[in-house]
C-alpha cells in the first residue's frame, strides 16, 4: 500500500460521507469521478476501495440505496441516512478539525 | 450508451474473474464498468477502445478482496462442509471396522447366516489370495468353498431379493441376492436352483441345492460376499 492509500484508508469513510451530504443521491462510479475532479486527479478512489466503504456504510446505517434503472441495466444509488445525519456531520466535523491540526504540525510557520 | 448484452456479459465474466463472487457486487460493479466506457465514450474516445480499455482495467485490477463478506460466507459453508465430511468418513470407519456394530443396526437386511443347512461346516478353501493346486500360480479366491454332499440345502444369509439366478459355463448354476445398499451375496456350483428372479427371500430359505456344476471338482458351495461392489471376507460377515 503507498502512502496515499495508507492516508485515505483511515479517511475515506468520511470523505464518502462529505460527498454524499454534498451531493444528495450519488452511484459508485461518481463517487470516484467526483473525487477524481475536484482533486485533480491526485486521489484516485479504485473500485476495490469504494464499493467495499459504501457497503460497510450502509451496513452501518449512515447511508441507504435505492437502485434505478439507466440505460437498460441497474444502477445502485447510495445517499445519507438521514436519521443519522447528526452522527455523519460530527464525523465530517471531526475529520476537518484533525486536518487542520495535521497542517499545524507539518508546517509549523503557518 | 452502451447495451450491447455481449459487453455486460464480457464484463461480467471478467469481474467473475477478477475474484468477485456475490451478485449484487457484480451487477453493480458491471454498472461502475459500464459507465466508465460511457464517459470514456463522452470524453471522446472510440467505442472500441473504450471497451478494451475497461476490459484491460477489470483484468489488471485485484477485486478478491472487494466482496468479503460473501467470502466469508462461503469459508464457513467450506469449514461446516468439512466438518461434515470429517464426522461422516469417521463414522464410516468405526463401522466397516467392527461388523458386529452394523449387525446391530441392521441385523434384517445383513447377511450373515451360515450359507448351508448341514451339520459339518468344512471350509475347503478360504477368502484372499490362494495358491492354485492345478495351475501353480496365484489366485484371488472371491469367497470360500464350503465342502458339502450335493443335494444340501442352501439357504439365504440374510433377507434380500434374489436379482440374478441361472446358469454359466464357470459358475455352474448361481444365485445372487441383494440384501441392502450394500450387501449382495452369491452361491456357486449348484445342482438345483428352488427360487426364480425378482422373488423375495427371508434369512435361512432354502434358496437351491449344493452341486458340483460348472468348473467344479467336488460337490460344494462357493460362497462370495459382495460390499459396495467389492468381495468381502464371509466369514467376518457371518454371525460369530
Amino acid at each position: 500500500m503507498d502512502t496515499k492509500n495508507k492516508f485515505l484508508s483511515g479517511t475515506l469513510n468520511t470523505i464518502v460521507l462529505a460527498l454524499l451530504s454534498e451531493n444528495g443521491r450519488m452511484y459508485g462510479y461518481e463517487i470516484c469521478q467526483k473525487t477524481k475532479d475536484k482533486t485533480d486527479a491526485a486521489i484516485l478512489l479504485t473500485e476495490g476501495a469504494i464499493y467495499p466503504t459504501l457497503h460497510r456504510l450502509e451496513k452501518d446505517g449512515l447511508i441507504i440505496s435505492s437502485k434505478e434503472k439507466v440505460n437498460g441495466r441497474i444502477r445502485k444509488y447510495y445517499s445519507i441516512n438521514n436519521s443519522s445525519i447528526v452522527e455523519i456531520k460530527s464525523q465530517i466535523d471531526l475529520l476537518t478539525q484533525f486536518t487542520g491540526h495535521l497542517r499545524t504540525l507539518l508546517k509549523p510557520s503557518l | 450508451m452502451i447495451h450491447y448484452p455481449r459487453v455486460v456479459k464480457r464484463i461480467a465474466e471478467l469481474i467473475k474473474l477478477a475474484g468477485v463472487s456475490s451478485d449484487a457486487m457484480i451487477e453493480e460493479m458491471t454498472d461502475h464498468y459500464l459507465t466508465e466506457i460511457e464517459y470514456a465514450v463522452g470524453l471522446g474516445s472510440s467505442e472500441q477502445k473504450a471497451i478494451r480499455d475497461t476490459y484491460q482495467n477489470i483484468a489488471q485490477t485485484d477485486l478478491k478482496s472487494i466482496d468479503q463478506k460473501g467470502n466469508k460466507t462461503k469459508w464457513l459453508f467450506g469449514a461446516l462442509a468439512l466438518v461434515l465430511l470429517i464426522f461422516i468418513v469417521t463414522f464410516q470407519f468405526e463401522t466397516t471396522r467392527d461388523p458386529i456394530s452394523i449387525a446391530d443396526k441392521e441385523s434384517i437386511a445383513l447377511p450373515n447366516g451360515w450359507p448351508i443347512k448341514s451339520d459339518i461346516n468344512h471350509i475347503a478353501s478360504g477368502f484372499g489370495v490362494k495358491f492354485h493346486p492345478i495351475s501353480n500360480t496365484k489366485i484371488f479366491h472371491k469367497g470360500i468353498d464350503i465342502k458339502a454332499s450335493t443335494g444340501t440345502e442352501v439357504l439365504a444369509t440374510g433377507d434380500g431379493l434374489i436379482t440374478e439366478s441361472g446358469y454359466n459355463h464357470s459358475s455352474g448354476y448361481y444365485i445372487i441376492v441383494r440384501h441392502n445398499d450394500q450387501y449382495s451375496t452369491r452361491y456357486l456350483h449348484l445342482s438345483k436352483l428352488e427360487i426364480t428372479d425378482d422373488q423375495k427371500v427371508k434369512k435361512g430359505d432354502i434358496i437351491g441345492l449344493v452341486g458340483n456344476s460348472g468348473i467344479s471338482l467336488n460337490p460344494h458351495l462357493h460362497y462370495e460376499v459382495i460390499k459396495n461392489e467389492i468381495v468381502v471376507d464371509p466369514l467376518e460377515v457371518i454371525a460369530p
